[in-house]
């Protein structure tokens, strides 16, 4: 039969402005790097201590506003605190629970896809039946609750979403085992008198891991953007660690006279979740055999 | 029947993990006693009171007693508002149902259209103004957005009011808000399965026997997405909450997302408990009811 064609059904490509963009997320990396920089020399290049209080100097606006100085670039906040040096500081807290949750995460969400999807039966059920209820929550709520108990602090914070949080990349990673599971070579493996524990490690593992990277990455915007929701409710990290979150919530009574309080940390943490973001896109696209982009 | 039974027994077990999860919560955060029994009280009106909440008895026992309680509607007294819980709670539902409906209706005026002209023009400007919308609509944080709408529009240009409940003007920039927050995704959703939609066969048979390409696209595709679209409304309320909890706390309306965390900060354990357990009932019946009712709709999901 001769093949017709139809519009739309060829237009399968990615679209060519936005996808251009993204093929090589240099910007998006370069924001990342310059976060994780932040969080790792904050104490050699803030200008203040983020904590120093300076009464004399509140709500200094930024320096190229009328009554600004280049004493306070980015103007400091209702405690005269200079709000670049809380924005480099608070890049700590931001960073460390992105990179704790989302390596645990990963590592968590692995090893229980790979045994449910490897063992099949009665474990499957029983930790795919866990994820879904995890999937099923309203884990905002679920997170007020368990701090409102335990108490706010930062291992606190990076626990709950850990625990939170692993479910969607077992469901992944399962489905990619009983799938790999059906090949020969892990039959050979099997065959070969491999015990199964050596089975999942050494030859399931290795080819789950680009699904792993590839939505541990995109789980990076989101984790981050949880972690500054609940800073922001005063659940999250305590004062007087500066955290993004908290530093939008300490300028919201201010908006009126110092909007630069709130506007600033608010701008870099869609930044940094939109770099993540992005990179995750294009980490998926680079490592997807399937879309095969010139 | 099978999957209709199934649907129902998972909706049961996330329930009963929500209850397990307040109620050891509960028992984590210190001596139930202590927060209902007077300083003076002797060990002997300990003991009474002991008796008579069940405290003296096994753990499960207590989460028995809890879950019954629940049922009935029984979470205790509220400490800061002297008044039943669950009263408390439901004080503050229709607050936070007229925000949820507004904002669900604003997001799908807007983002269900979206969807559909960006799936139709595919790579064209819209289609990239709106994918970058999305994008950028994921990645900023909801309560610096309701901030910035406040800044802008009430601060700035003065049009409207920064919080509390009132007449409409009040409604515009929480609803705004909350239907900012699920935009993006359904947005996505929508133009993802009007692509699936567009490539099937009918809609390629509608197109040669030369239907106008308007009533191609928005009642026979959209007819069929709609399906997923459902679905996805449905997975929005895990989300609205989330949302709501953040709206309300910044805009000050009196809904039972803002009830949460004051009750959190004035330790007052037997609405959170509430709250979070009746909402949680609603979220994970609406999903039901979406499940269901998509089920009937299209045999395939049973049966397949």
């Amino acid at each position: 039969m001769a093949e017709v064609s139809f519009p739309h059904a060829q237009e399968r490509r990615p679209g060519r402005g936005f996808a251009a963009l993204r093929r090589l997320p240099l910007l998006s990396g370069a924001i990342i790097a310059a976060a994780l920089l932040a969080a790792l020399l904050a104490p050699w290049i803030a200008p203040y201590d983020p904590a120093a209080v300076d009464l004399l100097r509140r709500f200094a606006p930024p320096a190229w506003m009328d009554g600004g100085s280049s004493l306070h670039i980015l103007g400091s906040d209702d405690l005269g605190r200079d709000v670049l040096s809380r924005l480099i500081w608070g890049a700590r807290v931001s960073m460390l629970v992105a990179v704790a949750c989302v390596v645990s995460d990963a590592i968590l969400g692995t090893a229980i896809g790979i045994v449910a999807g490897y063992c099949g039966g009665r474990v499957d059920s029983v930790l795919m039946r866990l994820a879904d209820i995890l999937l099923a929550l309203p884990y905002l709520l679920i997170a007020l609750v368990v701090v409102s108990a335990v108490g706010a602090s930062l291992s606190n914070v990076i626990v709950i979403i850990v625990v939170l949080r692993w479910a969607a990349l077992s469901r992944i990673v399962r489905g990619e085992t009983m799938m790999l599971k059906q090949r020969e070579f892990v039959a050979l493996a099997k065959v070969a008198g491999i015990g199964p524990v050596r089975i999942m490690w050494r030859h399931i593992l290795p080819n789950v891991m680009n699904s792993v990277v590839v939505v541990s990455t995109l789980g990076v915007g989101a984790v981050i953007l949880f972690e500054s929701v609940l800073s922001f409710l005063g659940v999250g990290v305590p004062p007087p660690t500066p955290s993004w979150g908290g530093m939008v919530a300490d300028g919201r009574n201010y908006l009126t006279s110092a909007w630069w309080v709130s506007l600033f940390p608010g701008l870099v943490i869609t930044a940094v979740c939109l770099a993540a973001n992005l990179c995750g896109d294009w980490l998926r696209e680079a490592m997807d055999p399937k879309s095969n982009r010139r | 029947m099978d999957y209709v039974l199934q649907r129902l027994l998972h909706g049961v077990l996330t329930l009963l993990a929500v209850t397990i999860v307040v109620f050891l919560l509960s028992r984590l955060s210190g001596d139930p006693l202590s927060l209902i029994l007077d300083p003076a009280a002797t060990a002997a009106d300990r003991a009474v009171e002991l008796a008579r909440l069940g405290l003296d008895r096994s753990y499960i026992d207590q989460y028995l007693i809890f879950l019954g309680n629940a049922l009935g509607g029984d979470f205790g007294e509220s400490i800061f508002y002297k008044a039943p819980a669950f009263s408390v709670f439901m004080q503050h539902l229709p607050a936070t149902l007229e925000l949820g409906v507004v904002a669900i209706a604003v997001s799908a005026a807007i983002a269900i259209p979206a969807g559909v002209v960006s799936a139709v023009r595919k790579g064209g400007i819209l289609d990239t103004a709106a994918k970058a919308f999305a994008l950028t609509g994921q990645s900023a944080p909801i309560f610096w957005i309701a901030l910035m709408l406040v800044l802008v529009f009430s601060v700035v240009l003065g049009w409207l009011p920064t919080s509390g409940r009132g007449g409409l003007s009040h409604l515009v920039l929480p609803a705004l808000t909350l239907g900012w927050y699920s935009n993006a995704f359904l947005m996505r959703v929508t133009r993802s399965s009007m692509l699936d939609v567009l490539d099937a066969d009918y809609i390629r048979l509608a197109r040669l026997e030369g239907l106008p390409e308007r009533r191609i696209v928005w009642v026979h595709a959209l007819k069929n997405a709609a399906g997923t679209i459902v679905t996805t409304l449905g997975l929005m309320t895990i989300s609205l909450v989330t949302g709501a909890v953040v709206t309300e706390t910044v805009f000050a309306w009196p809904g039972v997302g803002r009830l949460i965390v004051e009750s959190i900060f004035h330790r007052d354990f037997p609405v959170v408990q509430a709250a979070v357990t009746v909402i949680a009932a609603i979220v994970i019946l609406i999903n039901l009811a979406v499940d269901l009712i998509f089920a009937w709709i299209d045999p395939r999901v049973r049966l397949g």
